[in-house]
């Protein structure tokens, strides 16, 4: 039984710019190879973890203003940086605890930027980082 | 030395310490930071007077 209902209000760092008021989604994924290790004489498939592989797909409101999503998105694409999401904003900036993890990939790719229009709609922007080294900053 | 030139980042105006990872050159491009000048001003060259009082008088 769930012992605590929240309002999803994820906070987002992109390369240390805080842009969770034009972010309308975010998916985290911690991924690791899965490498057989699975010998003669056993009687199950064992595995052991390989390279991880993660991943952080998030989707922007697509404002072209000043210090906006644009202008933080464009000039990353094609190089690394870190990215930094939690469950909530932190009390105190950069600091984050056990309930309140700052899920961090250092160095993580940035492949594209697809800027999405439509008719009768907000534009938005879709990103994928992926790749660099997951840590959990609960310090 | 950067100092904040948007609210996404701190304060305005404040020194910038980037993190482990940290694109600099995307700040900087974007406009979010700006270097601060850390040349100093230069100091007025030193001149030399005359602060002698006495007269030569020739007789």
């Amino acid at each position: 039984m769930a012992t605590s209902t929240l309002l999803s209000n994820p906070h987002v760092l992109i390369n240390a710019v805080n842009m969770s008021d034009q972010c309308t989604a975010a998916n985290f994924s911690i991924d690791y190879a899965q490498l057989t290790a699975t010998a003669f004489g056993d009687v199950d498939n064992k595995y052991v973890k390989g390279l991880g592989d993660h991943s952080l797909t998030l989707s922007f409101y697509g404002s072209f203003a000043a210090s906006e999503t644009w202008a933080t998105l464009n000039t990353l694409v094609g190089t690394t940086t870190t990215v930094i999401v939690s469950p909530e904003a932190p009390a105190t900036p950069g600091t984050y605890s056990a309930t309140n993890p700052g899920m961090t990939l250092t160095g993580t790719f940035l492949a594209s930027l697809p800027v999405n229009f439509a008719l009768g709609e907000l534009n938005s922007m879709d990103v994928v980082f992926t790749g660099g080294v997951y840590s959990l900053d609960v310090s | 030395m950067y100092v904040i030139l948007s609210e996404r980042l701190g304060t305005v105006g404040a020194k910038f310490h980037p993190g482990d990872g940290v694109n600099i050159e995307a700040l900087l491009a974007g406009g979010f930071i700006g270097v601060s000048s850390t040349t100093k001003a230069a100091k007025s060259a030193k001149t030399e007077t005359d602060t002698d009082t006495d007269t030569e008088t020739k007789d």
